[in-house]
């Protein structure tokens, strides 16, 4: 490339490696990186404590829920399904598999497998369709 | 003056009043890449409650005002103007992370917290891209609101693009819309390439039950220590924080159902149309957007291997292991990396389900991109 005087111009340079090492280059970014840690980190503590701290809360000032969750529970009768169930649920299984299958067993869900949060989860799975990459 | 050279001359006076007159290649171009966008909405179903109002406002974006009339988003005076001020001044983007709080369960990070690490894991693909950005030229202050792409938070990148870089807001955003809708295209191949058949079929332990009391603690607890540590993510984590206090405390349901419905409907309605319309072609088709896209590219792809790879550290230390899977989802695409981390687990284990354990570094990112906007924000503000 030539200017006005033919004189060889030297193109315009794309890289420039000088500002990493300003106060606004790599130091920035450490720092930056830095900070971003130690925020998770405190609330990754902070919650690792949440228990403690709900224990001496309780202590002190018990939760209102949580002791009618600690209520003596009406006794549980043990739940037995109707035999539609089942029908309904093979026959959707087979409309949604159309292989052969079997029903082997089926349970009710535990208390632990219960704790999220049933709106959130609901949120979560409804907020978006699932497509498996390699519909057709 | 005869009747045709009259009629010609009236032709030709009706064609300058048409936008036909001012419409260039550019245009023409933006309004292609308006109507894919569209497409892949409609027909993919790539964020479409993103790229619907968003393609339809780069359309609308690139049709050349008749002079003399204030139409578009830049021009002093005209409704779009009006519209676009709460881009501009960044008002949508806290109204945003109000709704996103009012939906966000923190149940998950809370049963595991450990997982919170790989959301700021994840953060250094907004700081590497930073540096790269200073490398290709950018001011310092333009290189903090492109390094935030790989955030993977639209709002976020708005936010402090808005502040920073104004004049890049529009390349910018498009940039993180695109890159978040493309989420199950870019993170699947990162996250196979690094991780073992082995690694991807780890289950990790159901969690625990976290009560109602740990939940309203939890973000009046958080925002102190986020904000005290990192003030300048004040607005955004803030708004965050307080639309998951009207979630948890139960006592302000209507407020908290209308933050997570009617009001961030309408903000993304608003913020998606004008974010489209900012993008007219004489101020986006440049040499400087196209390095904005390669770098929201790279920077996107490092945040999903910072996550990553850094989960696969955590088990060289741990008994307990993670699935490195999981640390994907620290970018902060909510919950469109959650899920595509499930996805990938459930193809390798179909009983393996991950969603809810990724979904602890995904709230986790959002946390830790907001923080990292608030950093680059303070210290790069003139």
């Amino acid at each position: 490339m030539n200017d006005d005087n033919g004189v060889a111009m030297i193109p315009e340079r794309m890289l420039d490696w000088q500002p990493l090492f300003e106060d606004h280059g790599i130091p920035l970014a450490i720092m930056g990186l830095c900070v971003v840690f130690a925020a998770l980190v405190l609330v990754r503590v902070f919650i690792g404590l949440l228990p403690r701290i709900i224990a001496i809360l309780d202590h002190f000032y018990p939760d209102p829920s949580a002791q009618s969750d600690s209520a003596p529970k009406p006794k549980v009768v043990p739940y037995v399904m109707p035999e539609q169930i089942p029908v309904v649920i093979a026959a959707a299984v087979a409309l949604a598999l159309k292989v052969p299958h079997r029903i082997v067993r089926t349970r009710e869900l535990s208390q632990e497998e219960l704790s999220w949060s049933l709106e959130g989860r609901r949120q979560h799975h409804a907020s978006h369709r699932i497509h498996p990459r390699d519909r057709r | 003056m005869n009747p045709l050279e009259n009629l010609v001359l009236k032709a030709s006076e009706l064609y300058q009043t048409t936008a036909f007159a001012e419409l260039q290649i550019g245009n023409v171009v933006m309004i292609l890449i308006g109507i894919t966008f569209i497409y892949l909405a409609i027909a993919k179903h790539y964020e479409p409650l993103l790229l619907v109002p968003i393609g339809f406002g780069v359309i609308v974006g690139n049709i050349p005002a008749v002079s003399g009339m204030a139409l578009g988003v830049y021009d002093d005076g005209s409704v779009l103007r009006f519209l676009y001020f709460g881009v501009e001044k960044g008002i949508y983007p806290p109204l945003i992370f109000l709704g996103i709080g009012a939906m966000t369960d923190f149940s998950t990070m809370l049963s595991n917290p450990r997982l919170v690490l790989l959301g700021a894991a994840a953060q250094i693909g907004v700081f590497l891209t930073f540096l790269g950005a200073l490398v290709l030229q950018f001011t310092p202050q333009e290189a903090g609101a492109i390094g935030i792409i790989g955030g993977a938070d639209g709002p976020t990148a708005i936010f402090l693009s808005a502040r920073l870089a104004p004049k890049l807001l529009g390349a910018i955003a498009i940039a993180a819309y695109s890159y978040m809708a493309l989420v199950p295209v870019i993170q699947p191949p990162i996250m196979k390439l690094l991780t073992t058949r082995e690694e991807r079929l780890i289950r990790m332990k159901p969690p625990r039950h976290v009560s109602r009391r740990e939940r309203i603690i939890f973000p009046i607890a958080a925002f102190l220590i986020c904000t005290l540590l990192a003030p300048g993510a004040l607005v955004l984590i803030g708004m965050l924080f307080f639309g998951n206090l009207l979630k948890e405390c139960t006592v302000a349901e209507r407020l908290a159902n209308t933050a997570r419905t009617a009001m961030i409907d309408i903000v993304t309605i608003l913020l998606g149309f004008c974010v489209g319309c900012s993008t007219s072609a004489q101020h986006f088709l440049t040499k400087q957007s196209i390095s904005i896209f390669v770098l929201g590219a790279v920077s996107f792809a490092i945040a999903t291997a910072g996550g990553v790879l850094f989960a696969k550290v955590m088990n060289l230390f741990t008994a307990e292991k993670i699935n490195p899977l999981v640390g994907a989802a620290g970018v902060s695409a909510v919950p469109d990396s959650a899920r595509v981390v499930h996805m990938i687990g459930l193809k390798e284990d179909p009983h393996n389900h991950l969603i809810m354990h990724a979904m602890a570094p995904n709230v986790a990112g959002v946390l830790g991109s907001a923080i990292a906007a608030g950093v680059l924000w303070s210290q790069l503000a003139k």
